[in-house]
């Protein structure tokens, strides 16, 4: 690969283990290619060069000494703009927040820098992650490095395009109903949702903490994992994050249970029901043993899991819904007066029907198979201008259809792992989820990884980011 | 659940938030949505209560 920007994070990271690769070269390629294309995708919302390019030289230097802090130390990642770094601007992609400096660094942000990763600016998102499609009225819409016409989903939209376009070589993002796995399915990306209580949330924007989760996006299942065990495990300053080793995804795939639904997925488009066939065929040839699953109440599950959303982002966004409502886009509005006329009983309904979900989940579909196998989204990226409901009456269908086959699985805790399971005739990625019991990312990354490393569609770059 | 615009705007304002009625339609419509969601929660034990759903994870962390 002659443009080191090319390199996958992994591939990155052991050419500097072996020296024969700078930090410096690797933020100077990131920053070539943000100036040729960033601007076109509107995939980022403020660039640091200065910072990038001092922190790679303290890196190399660190390397030069036998002092690296970590194997990713001097690799450049971004992140959406939503994990708070202490005194500096923080806008979570709103206008409300538009010059807001953070008085904390977000857990994750400061668990990257201590292992000498390099952030090279802050990345595009939904307004306050309140929106599945890429579209901010504030910022405008970001763009598909796939086709430009397209949406990225969101609202990790800029971590999407960014990771994509291989303008960083990996990125964090948030994902409350389908906000990592969206995006990393239309931009052809692997996306992770952690189990709710993974990974620490602490400094980063709430938006629904029953349902908030941080994860990477990233070129490959490999990538995904190097981020994911870097951010993960325990933090006095989350008491929701779970105290448990970093997950595996190391072994081989012979042997493990693999079930497709039966149900619950019927809106899928026929190409994306073709790309979840032939991913089960390759596992299947891999030693997985590939079944028909019945599922439970997915449609109905989903909304429990937008009850939840709409109360809570409602409450979190109550003082500035009476004080500064004109600073709100029309749609994030709209979406947040939702939550004002739920009944105090059906949010609660919704979280105590939460335990007997997963229970039922647990035991009917995870008594009989290791991973779900399903579709990420119905359909791939859509147009930009078909998608641009802002806050009329069409909203909850459009933006409905981003999150349906995710937002499950923010309600019922699950780690959700997207990964990039072919194109379509007309050149856009298709993406699959695969889903398995609380605490088994492990297990998902070792069927992501196998899958990867026979599929081999990572390989595969957008036309203008070659 | 359906609740006409009207009442909508009524409940927000309860609460010292405005809505236009264009945008109490669209919340009107959202609401809607949601109705899949009364399809599990009507089969609610009296019992169940939020804390069973964070034991389970706990349980399952420890597996």
């Amino acid at each position: 690969v002659s443009d080191p920007a090319l390199l996958t994070l992994a591939e990155a990271a052991r050419r500097l283990e072996a020296r024969t690769l700078t930090s410096a070269e690797l933020v100077e390629a990131c920053l070539d290619r943000i100036a040729a294309i960033a601007l076109g995708l509107n995939a980022f919302i403020a660039v640091e060069e200065e910072e990038a390019r001092a922190a790679a030289a303290a890196s190399d230097a660190r390397r030069r000494s036998g002092r690296a802090l970590s194997p990713l130390d001097g690799i450049p990642l971004a992140h959406k703009d939503m994990f708070y770094r202490r005194d500096h601007i923080v806008t979570c992609g709103s206008a409300l927040r538009r010059d807001w400096r953070a008085g904390t660094t977000a857990t994750v942000l400061a668990r990257l820098e201590a292992m000498g990763t390099i952030q090279l600016g802050t990345l595009h998102m939904a307004e306050f992650a309140f929106g599945p499609t890429g579209h901010n009225a504030h910022l405008g819409p970001c763009r598909n490095p796939w086709d430009r016409e397209r949406i990225t989903g969101g609202s990790s939209s800029g971590s999407a395009a960014a990771v994509a376009a291989r303008l960083a070589f990996g990125a964090l993002g948030s994902d409350t109903g389908g906000s990592i796995r969206t995006p990393s399915h239309f931009c052809g990306l692997a996306g992770m949702k952690p189990t709710w209580g993974r990974v620490s949330r602490a400094g980063a924007m709430p938006l629904s903490p029953s349902l908030d989760t941080i994860g990477p996006l990233a070129r490959t299942v490999e990538d995904a994992e190097l981020l994911l065990k870097a951010i993960c495990g325990p933090d006095p300053e989350d008491p929701t994050a779970a105290d448990l080793p970093a997950p595996d995804g190391g072994g081989p795939i012979a042997g493990l249970r693999v079930g497709l639904p039966a149900s619950g997925f019927e809106d899928a488009d026929a190409e994306t029901v073709q790309a979840m066939e032939a991913m089960a065929r390759v596992l299947e040839r891999l030693g997985a043993v590939v079944s028909t699953i019945g599922m439970p109440d997915i449609a109905g599950i989903s909304m429990l899991a937008n009850t939840v959303l709409f109360a809570e982002a409602a409450s979190h966004h109550g003082t500035w819904l009476r004080e500064r409502p004109q600073d709100y886009t029309p749609q994030v509005r709209a979406r947040l007066s939702t939550g004002l006329a739920i009944p105090a009983p059906a949010y609660i309904d919704a979280l105590r029907a939460r335990g007997p979900a997963l229970a039922s989940m647990l035991d009917g579909v995870f008594g009989r198979v290791d991973a779900l196998l399903c579709p990420t989204v119905a359909v791939p990226a859509p147009h930009i201008d078909r998608t641009d409901v802002a806050g009329s009456v069409r909203m909850a269908g459009v933006l409905g259809l981003m999150t349906q086959y995710t937002r499950p699985f923010n309600y019922l805790g699950l780690p959700a792992l997207s990964v990039p399971a072919g194109f379509t005739a007309d050149g856009l990625p298709v993406g699959m989820q695969l889903v398995g019991r609380p605490f088994a990312e492990g297990l998902l990354l070792r069927l992501g990884r196998a899958y990867e490393r026979e599929a081999r569609w990572h390989e595969h770059v957008p036309p203008e980011a070659r | 659940m359906d609740i006409d615009p009207e009442t909508i705007r009524k409940v927000a304002q309860a609460q010292g938030i405005l809505l236009g009625s264009e945008e109490a339609g669209t919340v009107s419509a959202s609401l809607a949505s949601l109705a899949p969601a009364r399809r599990l929660a009507e089969r609610l034990s009296f019992e169940a209560e939020p804390a069973t759903f964070h034991a389970i994870l706990a349980r399952e962390g420890r597996r």
